[in-house]
């Protein structure tokens, strides 16, 4: 049960980071440089943990 | 019906993926520039060239595949990229119409995946030329769901290509169509790994250590936002 929630996270968490790099793309072009570097870090950041949830380091593969 | 009509039917739609979306990307991103006024000759033969190594390369794929992808992909490449080179400051940023460069990397990325593979539908077994023998059953099937999460990184990919368009500015919009292009490629890389690698189809690991492994970047994320959200309460 657990295991099927943290699935749903890395699911929700690539959905946010779609969404913040498509922030952060748009902000550029609406002259926000500064905004849209904050939503291009931020969608790095949440698609890194999207996917180091999958690939838990130590795990037996 | 003869036994070779389907085969060329193949054929024939093969080479129609090839050509069309190419034509379309040669006329929106190579022929429409090149043939404009003011336009030196060079850049125009380069263009012509182009055209005919491209509509000529699906017509050598038969007994030697690779003559026809030197001539049909790397000729047609270099010689629109000569034809780009040529034409110097006409295709500059600010001479870019958005909507026909939309098209046309829509087109080139159509044109790629025209000279790619995909098999051919039906049983393979069903095929006269196949070995007999069992079905070879496979050895393991995708988890559910995997195609809707897959399909939540392209639609997130598409999302941020079609935002890059939005950039006015010339001297932002190569950076953003960089971004978009990262971006893009990292959903959609992330997407396919979400979609397979869950723990119903990979070994069973603990769902704290799973969490654990993604504490760095959260944690990370996590101050991110508080910052957003004190720098929004400041304003």
């Amino acid at each position: 049960m657990v295991a099927r929630v943290v699935d749903v996270i890395s699911v929700v968490l690539l959905v946010a980071a779609a969404g913040a790099f498509t922030m952060g793309v748009s902000a550029l072009g609406d002259r926000r440089d500064l905004d849209a570097l904050y939503w291009l870090a931020v969608g790095a950041l949440t698609l890194r943990s999207a996917t180091d949830m999958l690939r838990p380091k130590g795990a037996s593969r | 019906m003869s036994v070779e009509t389907p085969d060329r039917a193949r054929a024939l739609s093969a080479r129609s993926n090839m050509l069309l979306p190419g034509l379309l990307a040669w006329v929106s991103t190579v022929g429409a520039p090149a043939f404009e006024r003011g336009v030196g000759s060079g850049a125009r033969v380069f263009a012509c060239a182009a055209l005919v190594a491209m509509v000529s390369g699906p017509f050598l794929t038969g007994p030697r595949p690779w003559v026809g992808r030197a001539v049909g992909i790397h000729t047609t490449v270099v010689l629109c990229l000569a034809t780009w080179l040529s034409l110097g400051a006409n295709i500059g940023v600010q001479h870019l119409e958005p909507v026909r460069a939309a098209i046309g990397a829509v087109a080139w990325v159509l044109f790629a995946f025209g000279w790619g593979a995909t098999r051919a539908p039906g049983t393979p077994e069903d095929d006269p030329r196949a070995i007999p023998g069992a079905p070879l059953p496979a050895r393991s099937h995708l988890p559910a769901l995997a195609a809707p999460i897959f399909a939540i990184g392209l639609l997130g990919a598409a999302l941020t290509s079609f935002a890059a368009w939005r950039v006015a500015r010339p001297s932002h919009a190569l950076l953003s169509h960089a971004a978009a292009v990262v971006s893009a490629i990292a959903l959609v890389t992330s997407a396919a790994k979400i979609a397979v690698d869950r723990q119903d189809y990979k070994p069973l690991t603990p769902a704290t250590l799973r969490l654990g492994a993604a504490v760095r970047p959260l944690s990370v994320l996590a101050i991110a936002l508080i910052v957003r959200f004190a720098w929004m309460l400041v304003e």
